[in-house]
Order: C-alpha cells, then structure tokens, then sequence
C-alpha cells in the first residue's frame, strides 16, 4: 500500500453502506461480527446485528408488506439482489431505496409503504 | 465522491471482476472495481453475517495487496462519453474516466409468472438465500424451492444450514436430462460433492409450481408433477428458472450482445475497442468459469497477454461444463402456459399476461401497456417474457438504471 490513502478513505462509503475496507470483509471470515445496532422501522425501533440489510431489519421487526403496488396488491422482496426494485421502502426520509442493498446504520428510520 | 480516472474500471465485484481486477493491478495498472452492492463478492460469495467463503478470502486479499480501489454500493446509470461512466452513490454521483472497461456484471435469475408469484415471501431461489445471508431470519420456516439448475441445490443446503425447514425441491428438468448432467459432473468432483451433500431432503425431477396461495403473504404452493397435483404449506417459495446474463451495460456501450450473453474474442474483448466482459455475462457458466475468464480479462487489459493465453486451456475445460449445464436444465415448453391471462407479468406497472399477449412485439407492448416500463426497467418481466413469447429484449436508453435528477442532469 506504500503511501496511498487507506482503503476506507479513497472509496465512497454512502452512509447507507458500512465502510467496508478489504481487511474487514477477509477478516469476517474468521471472527463472525457479534456488535447489535438499533434503528427504527414504522417508527418501531428494531435491533439487528451489524452488516444485516435494512430488509433484514424489516423482516425482523416483523413486517411482511414493503410496498403496495400500482393496484393496492402487496409486495415484498423478489430478487434480493438489487434488480426488481420490490423492496423499495423510506430511508431518512429518501424514497425509492432498495432495502435489500442498504446496510443498516444505527438511529436509521425506515418506513415501509404499509 | 470527485470524478476521477483509472486505467481499468472494473464493474462488478463478483469472481469474474475480483480476479480482472486483482490480475490488471498485479499488471501495474490503476485499477478501480465497482459494485452496486455494498461489499465485494458478488451473489456467489455474498459474506453470510461475516463468513466470505475461502476462495473469496484469496482475491480479497489480493485486491489489498494490489491497492485495487474497492467503490461500494455503485451503481453505473450512463456512459455519457467515449471512456467515460456516470455512477450513482446512496449520497453522491460522479462520472469515472477509463482506459479500459471490464464488464463483469454477472447474472440474475429469471423468474416465470405463475398465479400468486407475486404474493410476499414468493422470493427468487437465489433471492431467498442472498436475503437469509443479509439477515432475514429463515430459522424454523418452512420453505419450497422450485424453478430449475443446480443452484436450487446450493440453495437448500444453505437454506437447511441456516435452520430452515425446507420440504421440497422441485425441479422442472426430467430425469434422463438430469442423469446425463451427472454424468458431466463426475468430471467435476467439486461440484458433485455439493450435490451429494444435499442428499436428504425430498428432490422431485419434472416437477414445478402451477400457482401460490396466500392473503397478504404466501401460505401455501400447488405443484404439479405428471398427473399429480398437490398443495404444499410453506412460509416461503424460493423459485428461480435458471439466470440469465445482466447485458443492458454492454448494451449501453454499444457492444453486440446476444441473449445467451456478451460475445467476447479470445482476450475476452467485445465488439468494442478497450471494452471487455468476463464471467456469467458472456453466458451462464459457473464461478470457476467466471473467475478464469475474469483473469484472463484483466491480463489482457493490463496488457500481459502471454498471461491470459496461458489460460486459455483452464477456460476450455470449464466451457464445456457450461455447455452440460445448458443442455441439462433447458426449460420445458409446458411452462409456457404456467400464467393464466390474468396473472401479473409486470410487476411494476401491473401488466396482465393477457395485455401483453394482444400485442405484436416489445416495443407495441411498452406504448401500449407499460410492460418493462417500470423501476425494473424490464430486468424481471423481460426474461419471462423472452421464453414465453419469443421476444428479444430491445436496445436500451439511458439511466439504465433509476438515477436522481441529480445525478442526470449536471
């Protein structure tokens, strides 16, 4: 690495994601995280362990339905990979996010369509 | 973040981009590698609450070591110059100048309308699984994995792992296709230990799911095989029919694409000059595929040729793997009638198979009905309805991807 930057400064960390560097992401296949964060879904606060997605919060604060579509049917998660846009939810007041692709922050506040 | 430039800008932190990535820089090349997810990986080495599997760990630690600049949850929307790309943050955009351009944009999976597919907890099989390694608790549910290709195996065991109940795998390919597969498999003794260790639970051959039942989310699945048909309860149905290449970015760039995927010449270089693909968007072929073909793409872009030639046998063997896997797990013409005219093929706009059926071609479809118009953009409806109806996707317009205002307008 020489004189470079650290990782974790040169590449954008959004604060939707955690700051992911090429140690951490090697480490964690050694020593599974064992850190909890809370934030809010529905204005309910929910804790999950560090690094769940913001669809994983929603799951475990028990809500099944993310979004209503253009008809009023309910949805949830498809793909789970950033594709079909079902999972989109409220975050800090963003629309259209895709939960599935958001790594929880602590304090965030999430809100489904429901 | 600031615009900037690279030699090589790598999209997709898959295998196939990791190792472009690693073997450009190992060139000396300054190298950037993208991924709309959050940590590097891809589908296949998606970390499970921190545990990235041993041969992700290697090109981890490489990338490190090369200084390969890691850029998290980004998501490439335009290619508004020769060698330039506009990339959209959670907070932020930026455009990113480039020497050379890997595409290794990997595969999603193709999900076929059925009634009641679109009720909550009806995932992809992937889907299921890239969810229950991003935390969503899957312990004690009951789970019917459906659809078709190895990957339904990989994903019940997972899923079994993780304590889930999983009652069934349903797959659509027959027997006799599934036995001459196996037979390929026995060159392959990695690949036939995952299946093997999947022995256990039920794995029904020429079977799938005719509809989904539920109110507000799914509570049980009726599966037809042969003659028989029966209604299962499940908490979730996982179903995936195979994957299909992500080649709207090679689209973008005017490279000539083909369903099965990007074509590529022996370097691993599109039809366009400085622009490569490696991995499951040259077609669907697997992590050992992808990853050779990922290397061989970052040799050539880094400039070492006699590197990447060097390779080119390890890519032939696992070619021809792909080839099998093709053969094995080709989707049966019955599934073509598994929507009813009023089951939902759009998710986004809520386009009734019967809507989209009236019309003559893709785009008649979209002017008409909205069809593909959504937030998707076509990325599900679009590889449903290539194998009901024969329809090649259309050329694509930028955002590629839902962008902000912002971000397209600067």
């Amino acid at each position: 690495m020489g004189n470079r930057r650290p990782r974790h400064e040169t590449a954008s960390s959004p604060k939707g994601a955690s700051r992911p560097t090429w140690g951490s992401a090697a480490d964690q296949g050694v020593r599974p995280t064992t850190d909890f964060l809370t934030l809010s879904v529905n204005g309910a606060p929910v804790t999950v362990p560090a690094g769940a997605s913001v669809s994983a919060a929603i799951a475990l604060a028990g809500v099944t339905l993310y979004r209503r579509s253009v008809n009023g049917e309910p949805r949830a998660p498809l793909c789970g990979m950033g594709i079909c846009f079902e999972c989109s939810v409220t975050i800090d007041g963003r629309a259209h996010c895709r939960s599935c692709q958001v790594v929880c922050q602590p304090g965030m506040e999430v809100r489904t369509d429901a | 973040m600031p615009d900037r430039d690279y030699d090589v800008v790598v999209i997709g932190a898959g295998p196939a981009g990791l190792a472009a990535a690693c073997r450009a820089a190992e060139c000396g090349r300054r190298v950037a590698l993208l991924d709309d997810n959050p940590h590097p990986g891809g589908q296949i080495w998606r970390n499970p609450a921190g545990k990235a599997p041993k041969q992700a760990a290697r090109w981890l630690a490489a990338a490190k070591q090369h200084a390969v600049e890691f850029i998290p949850g980004a998501c490439v929307f335009d290619a508004p110059e020769p060698r330039r790309i506009a990339v959209e943050m959670f907070d932020g955009e930026c455009r990113l100048g480039y020497g050379s351009l890997i595409l290794a944009t990997g595969a999603r999976e193709r999900f076929l309308p059925f009634p009641g597919w679109t009720l909550p907890n009806v995932t992809g099989a992937g889907g299921l699984q890239a969810l229950a390694k991003s935390g969503v608790p899957v312990a004690g549910r009951r789970v019917v994995i459906a659809g078709s290709g190895p990957l339904l195996l990989a994903v019940a065991c997972f899923l079994r792992t993780h304590g889930a109940d999983v009652r069934l795998v349903a797959e659509q390919a027959s027997p006799s296709a599934l036995l001459r597969f196996g037979m390929q498999l026995a060159r392959h003794p990695a690949k036939l230990r995952q299946a093997l260790e999947f022995f256990g639970t039920r794995y029904l051959t020429s079977c799938w799911p005719v509809s989904a039942q539920g109110v507000e989310r799914v509570e049980s699945v009726t599966l037809r095989r042969g003659a028989r048909t029966w209604t299962e309860p499940c908490d979730y149905l996982a179903c995936g029919f195979g994957l299909i290449p992500n080649i709207e970015l090679a689209q973008l760039l005017g490279c000539r694409t083909a369903a099965g995927g990007v074509p590529v010449d022996e370097y691993q270089q599109t039809s366009v000059q400085g622009v490569y693909a490696a991995g499951e968007v040259t077609g669907i072929g697997g992590v050992e595929l992808s990853t050779v073909e990922g290397e061989i793409a970052g040799y050539a872009a880094g400039g070492n040729t006699a590197r990447a030639t060097a390779l080119f046998p390890a890519r032939r063997q696992h070619r021809r793997f792909a080839a099998a896997l093709e053969t094995a797990f080709a989707l049966r013409d019955e599934l073509r009638g598994l929507p009813l005219p009023g089951t939902l093929v759009c998710r986004c706009e809520d386009v009734t198979m019967e809507r989209v059926r009236a019309c003559a071609n893709w785009r008649e479809a979209k002017l008409h009905t909205r069809c593909g118009m959504g937030p998707c953009q076509g990325r599900v409806c679009g590889g449903a309805i290539e194998f009901l109806l024969g329809w090649q996707p259309e050329s694509v317009r930028p955002p590629v991807f839902p962008a902000r205002i912002g971000s397209i307008a600067r």
